[in-house]
């Protein structure tokens, strides 16, 4: 155990199952242990009953209490589990606050509610905490199920700024982990601006802005690639790296991508800059709708891993880990096969 | 202020006028029950508003000194429940669930027909508010407003600030507009029968008898009925020593003073003559501002309609808060089938006794409008008999359970004892007097079934129904009813 905790935004309910699940994969494979949390919501005080009646919160808290030490007895008992609930006038605050408090290096949210076929659909509490968290916000895929372990590093990187910081993170979690990376670029949305999806483009010009000089398939490949050397300069290389372009518009360049259900994406939250705002808005957003892999927003700055702890993954130094990897590796470059036959 | 217990929001004392006023629901609750009340005691109108203030402020006393002690969302049926042991307190919780499913059906009576009356109004056709009377039409619309409501509150959706601010600076604004126009006109001479307003209006002796006093009374604490929730937000209150006493006072101040501005306008305008706007006329007591509104404010009268019509559906929406929540507390202690304890998770709401109140309230209001010609009278009237019903237990046990501790201190006898009692008592003697009363099928609007006045009906029959079921739940679920609440069984309160 290394002392980082991840917050488990739980209910009894299929979102809260589907985040269950994603938390105590993560923390297994990142060794973390887990806070279960429950926000009761306060009534406001402009919404009284008529006629007057007390309050009810006491009544969902002590049923919450219940929820909460049923869900964390599912937890396997390698993961240190402590289970909270608070009060605060809406979910996504009370979450924040207790993120704050706990000190939580990562917030799991199921994805709100959602449509039948969508997999990633997000709800009023998963909109605010993307842009309103200072902490990572994972946010699971409708009806995921735990692979068993998490075998690769997906970062998803474009021309905005802040690319830096998240392939930062991104290489030190790969290369403390021993996972292999996969930096994926959406190159027709990032670069040249031929694109299916409305929303898109008009990110095209945001990210035109930054980068004029550097419009083009090539170019985004080469500052993603420098993006990288940057990285693992300061961070050492991971096991294994790969830049994948992705093709097409925003869907488009999803679902050209191979996924691994073992994996998890990371991508850069908007949260501090108001411009930044509407890339969650729209690029993340439309990514996903298509997405079947949890997706973890970073905000700049925060880390989902201990920046200064002990490296190694619980149970897997030496010989077994180096296994682990070539197994991963083999994994890989199946998917990449599979992904070359398209 | 913590992030873990509860009660973390403050409200200021204007805010605490507007959430006391807005629970009231002004234009509703004067469009229901200023018919009826005038019908009982004529032009003693304003006499009565101010004197049926008084048991309602003295039972609210008592019910602040509850709920500081045991603050719970049973209310009723938990302090009942602790002072007088599982069957009186199961008596009054369905009291006050029979007060809401009844205001709940009123509600959407009133909502219905000022939809009709503002639809008419701006396609300039009177005809169709006329669609209102039309039983199978009314009912079904009366069905999507309930299904609305219900959904809102199964989603856990509430008022913001602003919106509450909105709807209670227009209410206030169209009723004060009523009561100048009404004023210029008996100035004017060109009001229906322009009558001075008199002294004898205010005197509450002057009433002609203690059947219509009483009935006056229990009216007038139907239209009260809701202001007290500015006492129990004192925990809330961002000065909590001082806020709730002035924002209770400031309250009053507005309700009376609006109430009673709207029942003088309301009396010099159309006086107390059966003429077509006279407020004799049993054909507008049943809907004096629908009748009134226009003759009074000429094209302005939409605004009457659409102020009724935002106020009550409003209302529709926190109404049906109550009844779950004390459904929700009566199925959390077993008094009730555990379903009812059930809250979705997802929206945190009561959502089964949020739908039960729901269906209840709608086989209800259609089974009425299909008996009476006057639903909206006679659940107003019902609606008073039961207010003071659970309000009257409320009240004694608010003296009971302090009757040991409050010797204490001069201010707790005043406040746990004196005032509780006053109060307690009189509205019980209200309820007992109008009940006995409202037996006689000339009582109210005079609907009447089997030859008994249907007020009786819907008041006696609902209070015995709920000790049928009470003696049905005290033999599936004995624990309730045996062991009650044990005293050491604090209340749910937040210690995390």
């Amino acid at each position: 155990m290394n002392g980082i905790r991840y917050l488990v935004a739980y209910r009894p309910h299929e979102r809260g199952e589907d985040a269950l699940s994603l938390a105590v994969t993560l923390a297994q494979s990142f060794g973390a242990d887990l806070d279960l949390v429950f926000v009761v919501r306060e009534h406001s005080p402009f919404a009284p009953a008529y006629p007057p009646v007390g309050r009810e919160e006491p009544i969902i808290a002590e049923q919450a209490r219940g929820w909460l030490d049923a869900a964390a007895a599912t937890v396997p008992l390698d993961i240190e589990v402590r289970t909270h609930v608070r009060f605060a006038p809406s979910v996504a605050e009370g979450l924040m606050a207790a993120a704050d408090e706990l000190d939580a290096a990562l917030v799991v949210l199921g994805a709100g509610s959602a449509g039948l076929v969508r997999r990633h659909e997000l709800g009023g509490v998963a909109s605010v905490m993307l842009h309103r968290s200072n902490r990572p916000v994972a946010l699971v895929p409708r009806g995921y199920r735990a692979p068993g372990g998490i075998e690769c590093i997906d970062c998803a990187v474009g021309l905005r700024p802040g690319g830096q910081e998240l392939v930062d993170e991104a290489v030190e979690v790969a290369a403390r982990r021993q996972l292999p990376l996969r930096v994926i670029t959406m190159v027709d949305v990032d670069g040249i601006g031929t694109t299916d999806d409305t929303d898109g483009s008009e990110e095209v010009a945001a990210g035109r802005d930054v980068t004029d000089d550097r419009a083009g398939v090539a170019g985004v490949l080469t500052y993603v690639s420098g993006l990288l050397d940057a990285a693992e300069a300061t961070h050492g290389a991971p096991a294994y790296t790969e830049i994948v372009p992705a093709r097409g518009g925003i869907e488009a360049a999803v679902s050209s991508v191979s996924w691994s259900g073992a994996s998890v994406l990371l991508v850069g939250s908007s949260r501090v800059a108001e411009p930044r705002r509407f890339f969650l808005g729209s690029t993340v957003h439309a990514m996903l709708r298509t997405l079947t892999v949890p997706v973890i927003a970073v905000p700049d700055g925060s880390h989902l891993d201990e920046p200064t702890g002990p490296i190694g993954v619980p149970g897997a130094g030496g010989k077994s880990a180096k296994k682990k990897t070539k197994k991963k590796l083999k994994k890989l470059k199946k998917l990449k096969k599979r992904e070359e036959r398209r | 202020m913590s992030s873990k217990g509860l009660g973390t929001a403050s409200v200021g004392l204007v805010s605490a006028v507007f959430i006391g006023v807005s629970c009231i629901a002004p234009a509703y609750t004067l469009s229901g029950a200023l018919g009826p009340t005038a019908s009982a005691v004529g032009d003693h109108l304003p006499a009565i508003l101010l004197v049926g203030f008084i048991p309602m402020l003295l039972v609210a006393v008592g019910y602040r000194e509850l709920n500081a002690a045991m603050p719970d969302s049973g209310t009723t049926f938990y302090w009942g429940t602790r002072a007088f042991g599982p069957w009186i307190g199961w008596m009054g919780g369905w009291g006050l669930l029979a007060a809401t499913i009844l205001v709940l059906s009123n509600l959407a009576g009133v909502a219905v027909t000022f939809f009709y009356l503002m639809v008419a109004q701006i396609a300039d056709d009177p005809s169709l508010a006329e669609l209102a009377n039309n039983v199978p039409i009314n009912i079904a619309t009366c069905f999507v407003f309930m299904v609305a409501a219900c959904y809102i509150s199964y989603r856990g959706v509430e008022a913001t600030k602003m919106v509450q601010y909105i709807l209670v600076t227009f209410q206030v604004i169209v009723l004060l507009w009523f009561a100048v126009a009404a004023y210029r006109q008996v100035f004017d001479g060109t009001a229906f029968d322009p009558t001075s307003v008199q002294l004898e209006w205010f005197n509450p002796l002057g009433v002609d008898s203690l059947s219509a006093f009483a009935a006056g009374v229990s009216l007038s604490v139907f239209i009260y009925w809701g202001w007290d929730v500015v006492l129990t937000m004192s925990e809330e209150s961002t000065d909590s020593a001082s806020t709730p006493g002035k924002a209770a006072t400031a309250t009053i101040f507005v309700i009376v003073t609006l109430y009673l501005l709207v029942a003088t306008a309301t009396l010099a305008f159309a006086g107390t003559g059966e003429g077509e706007y006279g407020l004799g006329n049993t054909d507008i007591q049943m809907n004096i501002f629908g009748a009134l509104a226009g003759p009074v404010m000429g094209p302005f009268a939409i605004l009457m309609s659409i102020a009724v019509l935002a106020s009550s559906t409003a209302s529709l929406q926190s109404t049906f808060v109550s009844p779950a929540r004390t459904l929700l507390a009566m199925g959390h202690y077993g008094a009730l089938p555990r379903r009812f304890a059930s809250v979705t998770p997802r929206f945190q709401s009561p959502g089964y006794a949020t739908i039960v109140s729901a269906v209840i309230s709608f086989g209800f209001y259609a089974i009425m409008r299909v008996l009476s010609e006057a639903v909206l009278w006679d659940t107003i009237a019902a609606l008073g008999m039961m207010v003071c019903f659970y309000y009257g237990i409320t009240a004694l046990a608010c003296v009971w359970y302090f009757r040991r501790t409050a010797m204490r201190s001069a201010r707790t006898i005043f406040t746990q004892i004196v005032c509780p009692l006053l109060g307690g008592v009189a509205l019980i003697a209200f309820f007992v007097k109008t009940s006995i009363d409202s037996i006689d099928p000339e009582f109210g609007s005079g609907s009447e079934l089997f030859g008994v006045g249907l007020v009786f009906l819907l008041g006696a029959t609902v209070l015995l129904l709920g000790v049928v079921v009470m003696f049905v739940m005290a033999r599936r679920y004995p624990e309730f009813f045996r062991d009650g609440l044990a005293s050491e069984e604090e209340p749910l309160v937040l210690e995390n």
